[in-house]
């Protein structure tokens, strides 16, 4: 309770705010530790069960925030195992397959959780005519080794107020794939900004893009690209995803503008918004 | 009832000497109170006052405006900003009978002043400095508009008045009513007021548009105020004012304004010599409540379709007690109220698929104030008084949106919702009669809080200087060292008085552009955020005449200057140059006829506030009157011409460089019974 209280000499004023916040909810052990998630897929196999969630509903061209539950065949949650995992895309291009993979993290256990492991996958592209994507798991459980694949359906977000997702051949021939993380629900003030960085190597290798800085400048277009102060650029943390500050003035329609810059300070990808160029190639779009 | 009349007798006659020997009798209309050097401006009220002089029906901003110490800042014609001292309304203190009241307009389209009708008022206390403090901090001083009453009779009495007018220049058609009844033991009044102008037009000028658009307005105005006595030495009275206001347009600014809507409520107890020693214990409780819509929707072209509204709700009260004990007569008063103030914006995007954008302008802010201030005067012999009046007051602030304390948090990462300042004034003022003369010096020390816009604004775009404006709540209270003199002199057919007063104002709150922050109004020039200058000087000076060299006739001539500077080669705004209004009057058998002429020298612009400078200007006025009694009935009519050579003009008080109005023929037909 905060309370603030005024006395004047004279008296009779005396008013008194009281706001009250209860935080004393009892963090009751709870097997279900899959609040908040959205689960996915659920993959079968002969001895286990695997849970698929996400914090989104549905798996996205981006990043994607993935935990993974995995229980046995009397249904008792497995707290210890190792897992890898590996996306992988099938394209028909005139009448050839083509295969590639997107970017992702390893698989952890995820802290203070009893049954739940995690990692992030960043979708290059989505389900759909153009091909589809498999995830591939080899787990081990004890001594068991179990592999399997299967298909997941990856759906675009991306709309003329949302994007989540860039790639971009840089001034190095080298491509980067940048995947927003955070804001998710971006509010009015000053946001963290938190931002995935990979360049890949061939269609199948990606590494994590260390030591760079990625510029900031959050635009809004349906203003005439008016900007707001608040930004601070992203710099590697680290877990090696890339945080700095993003400040929105109102809600609405922002496109965050990035530029790319390397360990010794040279613009790999990116231009500067100036009155001539009104968004960077790689951007960032949200609407809240 | 006989006090006003008395009121009006010296004041009418001198155009707006307070500080007579006369009226010292009453300084002030809710009977003994200390002298005050404040000034009474009889407002043109058609069911209280015959003032022949005015165009009665004019607006309450036309009767202000002929104070030396106010000006009125026009953003088109209506809802003009009472400038006192040549300071704007966040440096003084309005009220309606005490109550404190805080507009819901970011941009000042609202000042208190346009919640209110002729019809609601009889008067308006002009108070220079920190005697304008009794109420709250305030630097240049305050207006305090003093409700019409009809007040207990001895007789009962039935009255009424039905006035109807119209201006040619706007096409103003002006209607109303009002009824009211006394008895000894209670009265009650009501009226009503109607008011619809199309857009007025400019002088004439080669080259130049005669209308001026977007100044059409309407406004709906009903009060009512009753009292009841309770016996010989207590009484109580309830005051209610609804004023709306629709279609209103501001040729000085990019929006206008589709409703701006108030509810203004009180109930007061009256007290006579409750104690002995003590005259009169008056206790207010009020509350008001302020809608304000401005939208862009009749403009046909903007940059973006945008509403701003805005809503401000103030609950106070007051309870004051003064008294005479020898050669003292004192007053103290307790005062508090607390305020809300929210304001958005939204805008509308041109794909309807894109989500419209919505930002705080005002970010849910909760003043409250609760003040204690005392004033003694004391006759130190028959011809010299000492006026001693001191006040403390607490100001506290708090933001109540968290979205609005996080946008805010982008300028100000540490800012704390809440903030807590002490308010105090302390003023001294000698008067000393000599023979027919008066000459009073007083001066005084006194700090204000900065303002919702200056201490909370969020990109509020002043059109003037085009700049979006940031509020900075890390702002010091502003404070003002002032001195100010004045010497008048009265004769049976003449008086005369001269006054100056001079602000030494520390910290002043001035907004200053601030390099590397884009603005967000699509047209804005950049950001201003509100700064304080070390220091800036206000130097106001008037010079008033009045000459009756016969019965008939009467002569009046009025002189003002001022002068505003800050540090860092600041160039105050808003400042008036030197200002004229001469005229002549002849009266005989109920007819009366005035010809004026008012005009200025050009004036000291600020090029940093956007102002250019005005070349000067001088514009004659006719005004004639004839009044018929019928039985116990009476009826006047009114006809006159303002600007009567349709000189087109625009003068620094003129918002964004509108012209004024071009020649105007109004009449006035008022029955009273």
């Amino acid at each position: 309770m905060k309370s603030y209280k005024n006395n004047m000499l004279f008296l009779f004023l005396s008013i008194i705010f009281i706001s009250c916040s209860s935080d004393d909810d009892i963090n009751i052990y709870s097997i279900d530790e899959t609040d908040n998630l959205h689960l996915i897929k659920t993959f079968n196999t002969q001895d286990y069960t695997l849970e698929l969630f996400s914090t989104a509903e549905q798996l996205i061209v981006g990043y994607n925030q993935i935990y993974l539950r995995l229980t046995d065949e009397n249904g008792n949650y497995i707290e210890e195992a190792d897992m890898d995992w590996k996306p992988m895309m099938t394209m028909n291009m005139e009448n050839m397959e083509h295969h590639h993979s997107s970017p992702f993290s390893e698989i952890k256990k995820t802290k203070n959780k009893q049954t739940l492991f995690e990692g992030y996958i960043v979708f290059t592209m989505p389900s759909g005519e153009n091909g589809f994507w498999n995830l591939e798991f080899d787990l081990s459980v004890g001594q068991k080794n179990i592999s399997f694949e299967e298909e997941i359906n990856v759906i675009s977000t991306e709309s003329n107020y949302n994007k989540v997702y860039t790639s971009k051949m840089g001034e190095n021939n080298t491509n980067y794939i940048l995947a927003l993380v955070d804001p998710m629900n971006p509010e009015i003030g000053t946001n963290d900004i938190v931002v995935v960085l990979f360049e890949s190597i061939e269609d199948d290798t990606f590494l994590i893009v260390d030591d760079f800085q990625i510029k900031v400048d959050p635009r809004m277009p349906g203003m005439d690209n008016h900007s707001a102060p608040g930004n601070e650029d992203m710099t590697q943390r680290e877990d090696g995803l890339y945080q700095g500050k993003v400040g929105f003035s109102m809600s609405g329609y922002w496109k965050i503008n990035l530029i790319l810059e390397d360990e010794s300070g040279t613009v790999v990808a990116g231009e500067a918004v100036t009155e001539d160029n009104s968004e960077s190639s790689i951007h960032f779009k949200l609407e809240f | 009832m006989r006090q006003l009349f008395l009121l009006i007798c010296i004041f009418f006659s001198v155009n707006f000497y307070a500080q007579t020997p006369d009226s010292l009798a009453f300084p002030s209309i809710d009977s003994i109170s200390p002298q005050e050097l404040n000034e009474i401006i009889i407002i043109g009220n058609p069911a209280a006052n015959t003032l022949k002089k005015d165009k009665a029906l004019g607006s309450l901003d036309s009767y202000l405006e002929k104070s030396n110490s106010v000006n009125m800042v026009k953003r088109g014609a209506y809802a003009w900003e009472p400038m006192i001292n040549g300071m704007s309304t966040e440096r003084s203190v309005i009220t309606i009978d005490g109550m404190r009241i805080f507009n819901a307009c970011t941009d000042k389209m609202d000042p208190i002043t346009s919640y209110v009708e002729n019809t609601n008022l009889s008067s308006a206390k002009i108070t220079d400095g920190q005697s304008g403090a009794e109420f709250g901090g305030t630097i240049a001083g305050s207006i305090d508009l003093i409700r019409k009453k009809s007040g207990f009779q001895i007789k009962p009495e039935f009255g009424g008045s039905a006035f109807a007018g119209f201006e040619s220049n706007n096409n103003q058609q002006i209607y109303g009513t009002s009824l009211n009844y006394s008895a000894p033991k209670y009265f009650i009044d009501v009226d009503f007021t109607f008011r619809d102008a199309d857009n007025y037009k400019a002088g004439h000028k080669s080259g130049e548009k005669k209308e001026v658009d977007f100044s059409q307005f309407r406004k709906y105005n009903t009060s009512a105020i009753a009292g009841f006595k309770l016996n010989a030495k207590q009484e109580i009275e309830a005051s209610l004012i609804y004023d709306k206001a629709t279609d209103v347009g501001y040729p000085g600014l990019p929006m206008d304004v589709s409703l701006a809507e108030a509810l203004i409520a009180s109930v007061q107890h009256r007290y006579k010599n409750p104690f002995k020693h003590f005259n009169l214990w008056e206790t207010k409780a009020y509350f008001n409540t302020i809608t304000h819509v401005m939208d862009d929707t009749p403009r046909p072209i903007v940059p973006i379709r945008m509403d701003m509204p805005g809503w401000s709700k103030t609950q106070g009260f007051y309870s004051k007690l003064s008294g005479r004990y020898n050669n003292h007569a004192f007053k103290a008063t307790l005062s508090g109220y607390r305020n809300n103030s929210i304001a958005e914006m939204i805008m509308y995007p041109e794909d309807p698929d894109e989500k419209d954008m919505y930002m705080l302008t005002w970010p849910d802010v909760n003043t409250l104030y609760s003040g204690l201030s005392l004033a003694d005067n004391i006759s130190l012999n028959a011809d010299l008084s000492l006026l001693i009046e001191a006040g403390i007051g607490i100001h506290h602030n708090k933001i109540r949106s968290k979205s609005g304390l996080s946008s805010l948090q982008i300028y100000y990462p540490d800012l704390s919702p809440t903030k807590t300042r002490i308010l105090k004034n302390l003023s001294t003022r000698l008067s000393y009669f000599q023979g027919n003369f008066l000459h009073e010096i007083g001066m005084g020390y006194g700090d204000r809080a900065p303002s919702v816009s200056e201490g909370y604004g969020f990109y509020l775009l002043n059109i003037n200087d085009n700049y979006d404006y940031i509020g900075n709540p890390n702002l010091k209270n502003e404070k003002s060292i002032n001195f100010d003199f004045s010497s008048s002199y009265e004769i049976q057919n003449f008086s005369a008085k001269i006054k100056a007063n001079y602000f030494y104002i520390l910290d002043y709150i001035i907004g200053k552009p601030r390099l590397g922050i884009p603005p967000m109004n699509i047209t804005a020039n950049g950001i201003k955020v509100y700064e304080q200058l070390n220091h800036a000087s206000i130097l106001n000076t008037s010079l008033g005449m009045n000459y009756s060299p016969f019965l008939d006739w009467n002569f009046s001539a009025d002189f003002s200057y001022r002068y505003g500077q800050g540090a860092k080669n600041t160039i105050l705004p808003l400042i008036q140059p030197f200002t004229y209004k001469l005229s002549g009057s002849f009266e005989k058998h109920g007819f009366f006829t005035e010809i004026s002429v008012e005009g200025s020298m050009k004036n000291r612009n600020s090029l940093e506030f956007g102002e250019i400078q005005k070349p000067a200007y001088a514009i004659a006025n006719i005004a004639l009157s004839k009044d018929f009694a019928i039985k116990n009935s009476q009826f006047i009519a009114k006809l006159g011409v303002q600007n009567l050579f349709d000189h087109y003009y625009s003068t620094f008080d003129d918002w964004f460089g509108i012209p004024k109005m071009g020649r105007n023929i109004y009449t006035n037909l008022i029955f009273k019974f």
